[in-house]
């Protein structure tokens, strides 16, 4: 047998088993290189809160809604009082409108005032210089010496002062309501808190103009100390949300995040779904019920109006 | 006995080495044509393998993973609300080209995942941080991408690098292992908000929802739970089988059913099988025909049928075993060039060796089988005719 | 050796043997008698086509027969079964081929051993005997290498080492000298003689060789399916081969 021979026998010989480990060391190698199972997301999402639930996207807003504060007339804002996240008490001045051309007026009142005083003063003493000359007419007792014509002119001559003097005193008082209505005006350019609460946006400065229908309102002012959640269920689950169901949410991209919700109310009107995502290309073509739910601030992580949360509510299957 | 038959076969070098040399073709035809049609066929899923989620909620009438009907955004709520789902998360998949900075053109498979469990992400990180996903224009890309996003062999795209997606800036944060796709096109993650923004408006976008079953529950159950409940087709997510509502299978059956790739496929590998049961069965009955006289010598000198047929079935099943092995080794050969290259697709599940071996080993039982009739016919005082 | 140490060991009595169908059917055996006796060489010779070959055939139990008896070393071989033939011929009849039909894939020594491993010897007991065998028929030297490297006398002589090693009783031989010289022919014929001097072994051979004939101790003729002459030859001196040129 010759060389050859016996490498063909010994060499397959040995290239068998070869291959078999061969193949094996593939299967390895395959296996190895293979996608891993599907499993969980690197940071797993929250646990569902309840057993059956109903899941929606919601948004975070003060509690009674914000209050997107209006202005009474278009102008030049002066002053603006206060700062995004100051808390205000009711009545506190937010901001003030220009009100130069009322004030102008104001002292042009005033001037008349000031004129009608003093025309007062000149009736009361016409009054006194025609009541000291009847008196002194009057005390002559002797019929000769003045005519009853002369003293009936005098009489004459007071009432018609007296009513001068009245006439003044009205001018007076109509140059005075007409200063009220003015420092009332005035006053109207300074737009206070309706209400107590925190400023949660300012998109006015001193200086801007201040339209009656802005794109976005001057200034908002919330409750944040208790938050309320507006949550879009979809339509198709519009028929599991009942009054009174409890609700749970977690801020959106930090699922570990997540407090209470108690329920307030069911919109009664199915609305278009906003765009929630923020993406501009989204489309409306779902209508979602709003469901309103409060809930406490937490102290900590701080949240804030206007923060995406994904709502769970404890509601059952059919 | 057993060394007899051995020696037989091993005796003669020539026709040792044409048995052994058809089997290794039949072997290596077999094996190899129907690992990289298996591979092919994975290919098509590959997606799903990439997407680690052990559900897929996608529209009702959907098959198939690379053809989505895109659902609305509400529908990811919709699935979350289903009692049986732990988890349901939004998923981006689609076409989308790139342009690099040379101006150039590719096109990519662009997956958007959700920024805040980033579930659906790549599984396996080469180089760069997965939640640096969650800054502004940045995606990840497979390794693919570095090859076919890269201006030469000596500038590799790297991490930091920059190209855009329909004129919007994309930053590359990470580098990935991925299964390639089906169109050949590298795969790009980013967030699905972020993926919204790169493909041009459409009125659905959503292509698909990824959930996953709570503790206690298969995926099985949950995925007929959410169709059930919302009337969306959800498909579990394990590899292909035998199971319908796997979307891995119905992507590939999709596949068979309304494209010619697997027959066209699936010919050659019927052809390869044919040609090597043919080369075999051929070859080792020319060897029991060349051997007739002595076995008829042997039968003469009293050796009894069985124990001729014993011979004739070791040395098949020896011939048959190293044939089937050289095969393999060859086999091995290709499939480690095309697993480092990633190309041909290359896929071999167990089945496929072990289909193999059965099947050469019974072609050569068949040839055996075919010898002992041929020598069972064989007439001991034939010997005294020369 | 006598005539009263002498067996009958083959005894076949009124074989009929017909070949082929219809027209083409053609009786081989008609009615044959035969008998073959230990310590002897028996040649049945003859035409070529006389049916020689296919009685011999019978007598080693590879052929079957349609009617008549043969019994060997007091097997009824018309009567016994596919596998108890079998076994017979691997007990009791060494083969010694027209053609050899030595294995080539096998050295010589393994060739040799064939017929111990059929009969269920182990491997190294068979080495061993058949080296013996191979030293008996002066090819000791030889066992290692494949036989077609021998000579046609050195193959003839590995054949009937094979024949030989099991050291069956019968031994059957189909034209052992056609392929050999006459040198060659001696020597195999004088290894015939010395496995039939044993008191407990025949030798049958068939030939159409009358060069060897002398050989023998006794010879049937065989034509056309009948023996027509069976006589037997007293030798009272050494058997010669018969050379081409003495003729």
């Amino acid at each position: 047998m010759g060389i050859f021979s016996k490498l063909i026998r010994y060499g397959t010989i040995v290239a068998a088993p070869a291959g078999v480990v061969a193949i094996l060391g593939i299967a390895r190698l395959q296996a190895e290189r293979q996608m891993p199972p599907a499993g969980d997301p690197p940071l797993p999402p929250a646990a569902k809160p309840y057993v059956q639930s109903v899941s929606a996207t919601g948004i975070l807003e003060a509690l009674s809604e914000n209050v997107s504060i209006g202005v009474p007339q278009a102008g030049l804002v002066t002053e603006v009082k206060v700062k995004v996240n100051e808390s205000v008490k009711i009545g506190d001045v937010l901001f003030r409108l220009d009100d130069r051309d009322l004030r102008a007026q104001e002292v042009s009142a005033k001037a008349r005032l000031e004129v009608a005083r003093a025309n007062i003063a000149v009736s009361e003493a016409q009054l006194g210089k025609t009541k000291s000359q009847l008196a002194r007419l009057s005390a002559v007792s002797d019929p000769r010496a003045v005519s009853v014509e002369d003293l009936e002119n005098r009489r004459q001559d007071v009432a018609v002062v007296t009513a001068q003097l009245d006439s003044a005193r009205a001018g007076v008082s109509a140059v005075e309501g007409e200063l009220k209505s003015l420092t009332l005006l005035i006053d109207r350019l300074t737009v206070r808190a309706p209400r107590d609460g925190t400023v949660i946006q300012v998109n006015i400065r001193g200086g801007e103009y201040a339209a009656t229908a802005p794109k976005e309102p001057a200034m908002i002012i919330g409750e944040t100390d208790r938050l309320q959640v507006r949550a879009d269920v979809d339509e198709q689950n519009a028929t599991r949300i009942r009054p009174g169901q409890r609700g749970r949410a977690s801020l959106k991209g930090d699922p570990s995040v997540n407090f209470p919700l108690d329920f307030v109310r069911v919109e009664p009107y199915v609305i278009p779904k906003a765009s929630l995502t923020g993406a501009g290309t989204e489309r409306v073509d779902t209508r979602v019920l709003q469901v309103i739910f409060s809930l406490d601030r937490p102290e900590n992580p701080p949240v804030y109006v206007g923060q995406q949360v994904d709502v769970f509510i404890e509601a059952p299957e059919h | 006995m057993f060394g007899l038959a051995l020696k037989m076969l091993f005796g003669d070098t020539a026709k040792y080495l044409m048995l052994v040399a058809g089997l290794f073709f039949a072997t290596f035809l077999i094996v190899q044509q129907a690992s990289v049609f298996c591979g092919l066929m994975m290919w098509t899923s590959s997606t799903l393998k990439n997407v680690g989620a052990p559900i897929f909620v996608v529209e009702e009438r959907v098959e198939q993973i690379n053809e989505i009907n895109p659902l609305r955004d509400t529908d990811v709520s919709r699935v979350r609300s289903v009692t049986a789902v732990r988890w349901a998360m939004p998923l981006y998949s689609g076409i989308q080209r790139v342009r690099l900075e040379s101006g150039s053109f590719k096109t990519v498979q662009l997956l958007g995942i959700d920024a805040a469990s980033l579930a659906g992400a790549p599984a396996r990180m080469v180089e760069g941080n997965l939640e640096d996903l969650r800054l502004p224009n940045t995606v990840i890309i497979d390794e693919l991408a570095v090859t076919r996003l890269s201006e030469d062999r000596n500038h590799p795209i790297q991490v930091g690098d920059r190209f855009e997606i329909n004129d919007i800036e994309a930053r590359v944060v990470g580098i990935c292992k991925a299964m390639r796709s089906f169109t050949g096109g590298p795969y790009l993650w980013t967030t699905y908000e972020r993926a919204l923004q790169y493909t041009p408006p459409q009125r659905k976008m959503l292509s698909a929802v990824i959930a996953a079953p709570i503790d206690g529950m298969t995926a099985d159950d949950a995925a007929a739970e959410i169709t059930r409940k919302t009337g969306l087709r959800a498909y579990v997510n394990r590899g292909f089988g035998d199971n319908p509502g796997d979307f891995n299978t119905s992507t590939i059956w999709w596949y068979v059913r309304n494209t010619g790739i697997p027959i066209s496929f699936g010919t050659t590998v019927v052809i390869g099988f044919i040609v090597g049961v043919a080369i075999a069965c051929q070859t080792f009955y020319a060897f029991v025909l060349d051997n007739l006289t002595y076995l008829g010598a042997l039968k003469a000198m009293g050796m009894s049928n069985a124990r001729l047929s014993l011979m004739l079935v070791i040395q098949s099943a020896t011939v048959g075993m190293i044939g089937f092995g050289i095969g393999l080794l060859a086999t091995a050969g290709f499939a480690y060039a095309a697993i480092e290259h990633q190309q041909p697709p290359f896929v071999m599940p167990w089945q496929i060796p072990v289909v193999a071996f059965v099947v050469i080993q019974v072609i050569c039982m068949m040839a055996a089988l075919m010898g002992i009739f041929r020598l069972s016919l064989y007439e001991p005082a034939m010997v005294f005719r020369a | 050796m006598t005539e009263t140490h002498k067996k009958q060991v083959v005894d076949v009595r009124g074989v009929e043997k017909h070949f082929g169908d219809g027209p083409d059917r053609i009786h081989v055996l008609k009615q044959v008698n035969l008998q073959a006796y230990s310590g002897e060489i028996l040649m049945l010779v003859g035409p070529s086509g006389c049916g020689k070959t296919t009685l011999l055939s019978a007598i080693a139990g590879t052929l079957r027969i349609e009617s008549g008896e043969i019994e060997v070393f007091n097997n009824p071989l018309h009567r016994m079964s596919g596998g108890a033939l079998t076994r017979f011929r691997a007990e009791h009849i060494g083969f010694i081929f027209q053609q050899f039909n030595l294995i080539p894939t096998l050295s010589v020594a393994e060739n040799v051993g064939v017929p111990l491993l059929i009969q269920g010897v182990s491997n190294g007991e068979a080495r061993k005997r058949s080296r013996a065998a191979l030293d008996a028929v002066g090819l000791g030297d030889r066992w290692r290498e494949r036989p077609n490297k021998l000579s046609g006398g050195q193959q003839q002589r590995v054949a009937i080492a094979r024949a030989l090693v099991h050291e069956p009783p019968l031994v059957i031989c189909d034209e052992p000298t056609a392929a050999l010289d006459a040198q060659n022919g001696e020597i195999v014929l004088e290894l015939f003689r010395n496995v039939a001097r044993s008191p407990d072994r025949a030798v049958i051979i068939v030939t159409h060789d009358n060069r060897i004939f002398s050989y023998a101790d006794r010879i049937a003729r065989m034509d056309d399916g009948e023996i027509v002459e069976e006589r037997k030859q007293e030798h009272l001196h050494a058997p010669h081969f018969i050379h081409e040129h003495a003729i």
